[in-house]
């Protein structure tokens, strides 16, 4: 069965809506910059790509909106934008073979951390009621079924950096075994807090500066927030209806390193790779263009480059590389939407995006990584890759719609 | 504090509460409005009690809240549960 993508939509650092988004990847420009939500001098890291909280809450007023933590916030103007822009009818979107299907991490940070200090530092025993349902993970599944009367098989995926990846690959498949017609499909996440930055910070893997996928020199990863929505349908009945099909998600790759919980694997990498291919009928020829996971940091992008070559084999070298992290940020849990997004209108505008911030060739990353400014891309099928900490991964292959 | 100071100080509250749990913003509210018409449900009636909590120290729990419809009923509630605990807001 085929499945066409109807509907996009994303919050990130370029604001609210993939207008803005699309226009700054496209034309490669960066949007990591000094973080504005919290004091940090004394950080190694300084920048990250933030989303403009003034734009968010002016647009997110409703009582639904209020009663969410800041990363429901988010992911529900993602979806409400990929509902809107899919012209899915109410019935439709409320039929019980629609599904949400969203990947995600921790779920509301912000809540956690600011209910932990009344607790803790203010010695206040009494929590807010809505502590649970703003912190459960799944809180933006539920919003997103309650504002537009979903009713079908509705879940997260948490799998860290490849959750929303993983989110879409599950979506593909229950789309192919009929089980449902149409699903909302993305990724969220809100990680713009102290707490959480501070732990990213002691891991060792944030950039002291911005992130250089690939590129020598290139000191770690650039955190991102933000969040992407992709409407997913059965190919068929979104031609029936007269929809506007951006592109084709032709395959999806899943597999574990089973090896070390922060070391990447290039194996368990080309697996998911191969995998994404030949489940969508395509051949290592076909593909031209990868948004890779491309962090930033010394061995992902290392293992990436070597994977890339493992499952393409003499193709390695033909396909275009780029890594849209450098200008929107690592968005974790939501970041393989974020990316998806990008990579279908890459296909549908044939422009493979740019990555910027690129300083000169690392000699063991040796592929054509796209640093020169967006190219023209005229193939057809495209990866985006999503690698997660623990060696869980995910790849996803979309074909351009003609 | 005179008694209709301490009467309208509390309902302030409880107006403030309401507004704050129940996410009414930019709604009138009155001390004649219902709690039916503000459109508050049973989650939104857990926020305002800890709202009230967090603003006046009374723990309100749902068996409390029994025949309390107004937003008058509910001040007079707290009215009570001060007279109760001897205490003067």
């Amino acid at each position: 069965m085929r499945i066409a993508v109807t509907g996009l939509g994303c919050v990130s650092t370029f604001g609210l809506g993939v207008a803005p988004f699309w226009a700054n990847i496209s034309e490669g420009q960066c949007g990591i910059r000094p973080i504005a939500r919290f004091d940090g001098p004394a950080f190694r890291s300084k920048s990250g790509a933030e989303v403009p909280e003034d734009a968010v809450l002016s647009a997110a007023t409703s009582k639904l909106y209020a009663s969410l933590d800041w990363v429901a916030k988010i992911g529900l103007l993602a979806a409400d934008e990929a509902i809107a822009d899919s012209g899915l009818e109410k019935e439709q979107l409320t039929s019980s073979r629609t599904g949400a299907i969203i990947g995600g991490t921790i779920g509301g940070l912000a809540t956690i951390e600011n209910m932990y200090g009344r607790l803790y530092l203010e010695d206040k025993k009494n929590l807010h009621p809505m502590m649970v349902p703003r912190i459960m993970p799944s809180g933006i599944v539920s919003a997103i079924t309650m504002k537009h009367g979903i009713t079908g098989p509705s879940f997260l995926v948490s799998s860290a950096c490849a959750s929303a990846t993983h989110a879409m690959a599950q979506a593909l498949l229950l789309l192919r075994t009929g089980a449902i017609d149409r699903a909302v499909v993305g990724g969220t996440e809100g990680n713009f807090t102290l707490g959480s930055w501070l732990s990213w910070e002691a891991m060792r893997v944030m950039s002291s500066g911005v992130c250089r996928p690939f590129s020598k020199g290139r000191d770690g990863m650039s955190l991102g927030e933000g969040a992407a929505a992709l409407v997913l349908e059965n190919m068929d009945m979104a031609k029936k209806r007269g929809a506007d099909i951006k592109a084709e998600l032709i395959g999806a790759g899943m597999s574990s390193d089973a090896a070390h919980i922060t070391k990447p694997d290039e194996k368990g990498a080309a697996k998911a790779m191969t995998d994404a291919l030949s489940s969508g009928g395509a051949a290592p020829e076909d593909v031209r263009f990868i948004n890779a996971h491309g962090t930033g940091t010394h061995l992902n992008d290392l293992t990436e480059t070597g994977a890339i070559k493992r499952a393409l084999g003499d193709q390695a070298h033909k396909v275009m590389v780029s890594s849209t992290k450098s200008m929107h940020g690592h968005c974790l849990g939501a970041t393989g939407a974020v990316e998806a997004v990008a990579t279908v209108l890459a296909l549908k505008h044939g422009i493979a995006t740019p990555t910027v911030n690129y300083l000169e060739q690392d000699p063991d990353c040796d592929l054509d990584y796209v640093t020169d400014g967006p190219r023209e891309m005229k193939h057809n099928v495209a990866l985006s890759n999503s690698f997660a900490f623990g060696g869980l991964n995910a790849s996803l292959a979309f074909k351009r719609f003609h | 504090m005179s008694a209709v100071a301490s009467h309208n100080n509390v309902e302030n509250e409880v107006i403030e509460a309401i507004r704050k749990g129940a996410l009414l913003e930019n709604k009138t509210i009155s001390a004649d409005s219902t709690l039916e018409s503000l459109g508050i449900d049973s989650l939104d009636m857990t926020n305002i009690s800890f709202e009230i909590e967090d603003r006046l120290g009374f723990v309100l729990n749902p068996e409390d809240l029994g025949d309390t419809k107004t937003v008058s009923d509910l001040t007079a509630l707290i009215h009570s549960r001060q007279a109760a605990s001897g205490s003067n807001l």
